[in-house]
């Protein structure tokens, strides 16, 4: 699914017309300010349904119905429900997104603390996701109707029908309980270690680059479980669009002709055919990070991951709201604009796509 | 004077030409049976403890073993088939109800009304689906209800926009626009000619969807926010025996997940071969993308 605005035609450009790059990106963006907006409120009406007193969560039960009012007083309950909308917006513009009433700190400060395990563990599982769907997706085009085609079509529709969360079971299952190779599912590094002065935040990274071999080794072994865990579905879609994609190229006239004029298998395969291929499976790539978004939740909740996707699961057990609140929001706002992103860099390196 | 014989046609069976739909449609026809006859499968009762029978490993006793409370594991999932089939029938169809005549209206009427629903439909696309589906759920909190509504509010999108894509596609037509030229009505045009063209795509979506309910279900539930306790949800119980993954009881996570993942496999399938029988030249690589 996409973020609903609509994608770049793909006709005949006549050399030299239509409008710049420029005006393309202005008008996406123009074209993206309502629909944030909508985001916005939807995640505040989100926040106005639920059923228990937010103020009451804040004072707590014991309090007196004195100091429940004066908390619902200062949180602004008592004015038309427009207005509490408009502070909403206003305050999420100073980057004043509530408190989280577990941690007791400001949502957004929480959530730029997990933020970099999650990115970690979303990269991780994205370099796994090219690293087997590549192959795979080349293979199953190149061996069309063949058992390597039907292995991967097989694969993919699991990949896309298991529940990460039990997928990340199962291989804490297999791997830590059974076999003994990985380690106890708990968090991105061994208890055994502190963590390495924060460089970039990554743990993997800034163990390497602060050359700590052994903190690396076992932050490394803690991630790569999780990442193959989320990686499974980006793995499905990836393969089949590649296989899909590889196939419409090769019906071209060019490639006939790369063939004809002698080029080697692998020139045509890997040079011609792959590079075109690759437009669209981008263009998917971009769409995939939502479905990341949301299994991280899942995975970062099976594996003690500490990212943003635990603290969510932990807040909703809590009935703590205003984080679940902001991760949505945030994740929508994110979503929206690496899809911006991803349009127009194809824009951008397609001399075929128009820009309307 | 023998005529020279062509040889003879190759007349291959739908069903062979068709496997994986029919492979799809015998494993959801598995489950509909589950959950249809649930009680009349089993001898146990799917809510009941036996504190004699506490984790027990598979047996022919308890074919899947027990749970922490005793309770034959077999049971529970046969009765979560119940819920997991009423939820993916339920929230799709309802998402469809909403959906469609949505992007209906859009569609065909178009003006500001149309475009302003569109728009609150990508909205909702702008969220990651399964992000949105834990907001809502956890906005309502635990329970059915919750659960029905998160998916369906994130299913709505998907239909609108297929049925606003539907009618803009067809409305223009010729047989279309004779059949308006004949004098009849927006009702008789929709229901008539514009329905029965989006058929196709739509029940392709519809499966799919089911698919992607039960996933979505299943992670609602496994995170806390599904139907409460003792009631058998496969979420939930994949969830309550990842409590006793290390100390050795591994059918209690093994076994529910695998009920998710062939119903989702099956719903996948059915949704692939039904998009191939709709639309020959369309292959099946977008079906994977609409399903996650």
């Amino acid at each position: 699914m996409d973020a609903g605005l609509p994608l770049p035609s793909i006709t005949a450009r006549p050399e030299g017309r239509g409008p710049p790059i420029l005006t393309y990106v202005l008008r996406r963006i123009l074209m993206m300010v309502p629909v944030i907006l909508g985001v916005f409120v939807v995640a505040f009406l989100l926040a106005r349904v639920i059923p228990a007193n937010p103020a009451l969560m804040v004072v707590g039960q014991q309090s007196t119905a004195a100091e429940v009012h004066a908390e619902e007083l200062a949180l602004g309950l008592n004015l038309p429900l427009w207005l509490q909308m408009w502070h909403f917006l206003l305050a999420a513009l100073h980057g004043n997104f509530g408190m989280s009433i577990v941690t007791g700190q400001p949502v957004l400060t929480d959530l730029a603390q997990r933020f970099p395990a999650t990115v970690e563990l979303t990269v991780a599982s994205v370099v796994i996701a090219v690293a087997v769907a590549l192959p795979l997706g080349i293979l199953s085009a190149l061996y069309k109707d063949s058992w390597i085609d039907w292995l991967a079509h097989v694969i993919a529709l699991t990949g896309v029908s298991m529940p990460l969360f039990w997928l990340g079971l199962l291989l804490i299952m297999v791997f830590y309980s059974a076999l003994h190779i990985a380690p106890a599912p708990l968090g991105d590094l061994s208890v055994l270690y502190t963590q390495p002065p924060p460089i970039t935040h990554i743990l993997v990274l800034d163990a390497l680059l602060e050359g700590q071999w052994a903190v690396f080794w076992s932050a490394l072994r803690h991630l790569i479980l999780p990442a193959l865990a989320l990686s499974t579905g980006t793995i499905s879609v990836l393969t089949r669009m590649l296989r899909a994609s590889m196939l419409d190229v090769m019906r071209h006239d060019y490639i006939r002709t790369a063939r004809a004029k002698g080029a080697s298998a692998w020139r045509v395969y890997m040079v011609h055919t792959l590079r075109n291929a690759l437009v669209p499976v981008v263009t998917i790539f971009g769409l995939q990070l939502g479905y990341l978004l949301g299994g991280a939740v899942l995975v970062e909740t099976v594996f003690n991951w500490p990212g943003v996707g635990s603290y969510v699961t932990s807040a909703i057990l809590a009935s703590d709201y205003a984080p679940v609140e902001v991760f949505a929001l945030l994740s929508a706002v994110l979503y929206s604009v690496i899809n911006l992103c991803v349009d127009v860099v194809n824009a951008a390196i397609d001399p075929r796509i128009t820009y309307f | 004077m023998a005529r020279p014989s062509l040889p003879p046609p190759r007349r291959q069976n739908f069903w062979n030409r068709h496997r994986m739909l029919a492979v799809g449609l015998g494993i959801v026809g598995f489950w509909v049976f589950v959950a249809l006859f649930a009680p009349l499968l089993t001898p146990y009762a799917p809510n009941v403890p036996d504190m004699s029978a506490r984790l027990a490993v598979p047996s022919l006793q308890h074919l899947l073993g027990t749970d922490e409370y005793g309770r034959d594991l077999l049971t529970r999932i046969f009765f979560g088939a119940r819920l997991s089939v009423f939820i993916a029938v339920a929230s799709t169809l309802a998402a469809g109800v909403i959906g469609v005549p949505v992007g209906i209206y859009a569609g065909y009427r178009g003006g500001l009304a149309g475009e302003a629903l569109m728009r609150v439909m990508d909205v909702f696309l702008a969220f990651p689906s399964l992000v949105l589906a834990l907001a809502i759920g956890a906005a309502i909190g635990p329970g059915l209800t919750g659960e029905l509504l998160a998916i369906t509010l994130v299913s709505v999108p998907t239909f609108a926009r297929q049925a606003y894509a539907g009618t803009a596609a067809t409305k223009h037509l010729p047989f279309v626009e004779s059949a308006r030229a004949a004098g009849a009505g927006a009702g008789r045009l929709i229901g008539r000619h514009l329905l029965p063209n989006m058929f196709g795509p739509l029940l392709v979506i519809s499966t799919l969807n089911l698919g992607f309910a039960v996933l979505t279900g299943a992670s609602l539930s496994f995170i806390g926010l599904g139907v409460p306790l003792p009631t058998a949800e496969w979420g939930s119980m994949v969830s309550d025996g990842s409590q006793y993954l290390v100390s050795g009881q591994w059918w209690m996570s093994l076994f529910p997940g695998l009920a998710i993942m062939t119903i989702v496999f099956a719903f996948n399938l059915v949704g692939d071969g039904l998009r191939d029988l709709a639309d020959p030249s369309m292959r099946r690589s977008r079906s994977l993308s609409d399903a996650v």
